[in-house]
């Protein structure tokens, strides 16, 4: 065990042999950002660099020594003025997890719309499978514990709540999330380098679209403050 | 150019390369070839790249019929290949001519078998690489699998055949060697000494994310959060049944992650055949 610093972060090293490497929080801090900051500094020892909530793995594509470490602790964190601000539109369906959703919160199907669409959510991470989204910034009524039974197969496009994140998949795939809606947009685009804009902290917006209008995005791209 | 179609696809075949590493931040699996090894090989055997496309066939094998002359190499498991109805020799050069048949069935041993066509296979990319991943539809045919009526094509190459002798690398898979994971210490001393001193094998709904091994039950205690995971990392589900996650596999996950495999020995695990029993041997 090791014990280095990115920027502000105290930070502690565990090495597993010539494979991979652990890096957690001494400050209990959330390391996504820490992760995508190492992550585009795109260091020659690293082949991967996988980013979660309270650890962050470098899985070794050379050996790892004092060069490395001292690369590491050089990294600045992005010091964005401003959060990019995204807007999804989403055609909240009739989706029969809503039901479950309502007896969870007590709440009516409209209510919690009309919350979700006027809350300012933010983009967490990615994670789970390509293109799946973290979103938080739920309101804690909606933090719905994840199902007992994942559902065989959750569309591609689908917005849905697990725990305390609403979540886009985007590919199709089984799923343990209550689904509430879809998003016609791509957010994530394999034949782009990077696959997709979004970065931590990013501000995401819902808004409500009838199916007709859902049908109209469809495959239009997701941009920054405007779509379509 | 040259192509072969396939007459019949086997049980799971798909074009895979040695993956797109890079890209596990945006949860996006390396994938590639689930045996390096014995890919390499088929591809030094026929002067091919060892970066290029390569034919990976799952448990049984396919039918292909030749359209244009060209050297192949099969190698991995023995999946009893034919050309022509004549069994044919696995590790070796084959030459083939138009309208011959090469033909397969299910493996006797090692759950996959590659074959190498002489030449660069003409396929898409994704970050480049174009290994088959279904989920996200990256790679050749969008991440699916080759199906009857496909056609693969290539394009000649010019490179030499190299006689330089293989390095025969002899992957044991009596005893498959595991390191600590990073909860390790979740597990209570009668559960890691089940771990290692009695037999498991792979269970037959294992596929290229994961292998679910069947054998003693373990317990541990649990984690919270999701945590990041590599191939070749062995979780423990509520079910007390370890998952060794592949390279298809999630990179991010909330079973406590009780020991991993290095990629050398990830090699060696991915040749076990399904149902073969074996043990796990702890090395620090």
């Amino acid at each position: 065990m090791q014990f280095i610093h990115i920027d502000k972060y105290k930070l502690s090293l565990e090495q597993y042999g010539s494979e991979f490497i652990l890096i957690t929080s001494l400050e209990q801090k959330n390391l996504i950002p820490v992760s995508e900051a190492i992550y585009k500094a795109k260091l020659n020892f690293t082949e991967e660099v996988i980013g979660t909530d309270d650890e962050i793995c470098l899985k070794l594509r050379s050996p790892f020594d004092k060069i490395s470490i001292k690369q590491l602790e050089s990294i600045q964190l992005d010091k964005r003025s401003q959060p990019n601000k995204y807007i999804l539109p989403v055609h909240f369906n009739d989706h029969q997890d809503w039901r479950a959703i309502e007896d969870f919160s007590s709440k009516s199907r409209e209510e919690i719309i009309d919350e979700l669409i006027t809350t300012n959510l933010t983009f967490h991470m990615h994670g789970f499978l390509p293109g799946f989204l973290y979103i938080s910034g739920l309101p804690e009524y909606l933090h719905c514990p994840r199902k007992a039974t994942p559902s065989k197969r959750v569309e591609a496009g689908t917005i849905a709540i697990g725990g305390p994140y609403l979540g886009l998949y985007s590919c199709s795939s089984p799923g343990g999330w209550y689904s509430i809606g879809r998003c016609p947009l791509i957010v994530f685009d394999p034949s782009q380098e990077p696959p997709t804009s979004l970065q931590h902290g990013d501000t995401v917006l819902l808004e409500s679209v009838s199916k007709e209008a859902y049908h109209t995005h469809i495959d239009s791209k997701l941009d920054s403050d405007h779509y379509g | 150019m040259g192509s072969c179609i396939l007459l019949q696809p086997g049980a799971l075949t798909t074009l895979q390369d040695n993956g797109r590493s890079g890209y596990a931040q945006y949860a996006i699996p390396s994938g590639g070839v689930m045996d390096v090894v014995a890919a390499h090989k088929a591809q030094q055997l026929v002067g091919n790249d060892p970066d290029w496309p390569i034919v990976e066939c799952t448990l049984k094998g396919p039918k292909i019929k030749f359209e244009s002359e060209t050297k192949i190499a099969l190698t991995g498991g023995d999946m009893q290949w034919k050309l022509n109805r004549e069994l044919v020799e696995r590790n070796a050069v084959i030459n083939v001519q138009a309208n011959d048949i090469l033909s397969s069935g299910f493996t006797k041993d090692q759950p996959r078998s590659y074959l190498a066509i002489r030449g660069k296979i003409t396929t898409r990319y994704h970050y480049n690489s174009c290994s088959t991943y279904g989920p996200a539809q990256l790679g050749h045919k969008q991440g699916q699998a080759l199906a009857a009526g496909d056609k693969i094509t290539w394009v000649e190459s010019h490179m030499h055949v190299t006689n330089q002798s293989l390095v025969n690398q002899n992957l044991s898979t009596e005893y498959i060697h595991l390191h600590r994971g990073p909860e390790y210490n979740l597990l209570p001393e009668e559960s890691r000494h089940r771990l290692v001193s009695e037999q498991y094998k792979v269970g037959p709904d294992s596929n290229r994310m994961g292998a679910r091994l069947l054998g003693p039950k373990l317990i541990s205690g649990t984690i919270k959060k999701s945590v990041p995971v590599l191939p070749g990392f062995m979780q423990l589900p509520p079910s007390g049944f370890p998952i060794v996650v592949l390279q298809d596999g999630q990179t991010t996950g909330g079973y406590p992650r009780i020991a991993f495999l290095k990629s050398q020995e990830l090699n060696a695990f991915n040749r076990l055949p399904i149902g073969q029993l074996f043990r796990f041997q702890l090395v620090s």
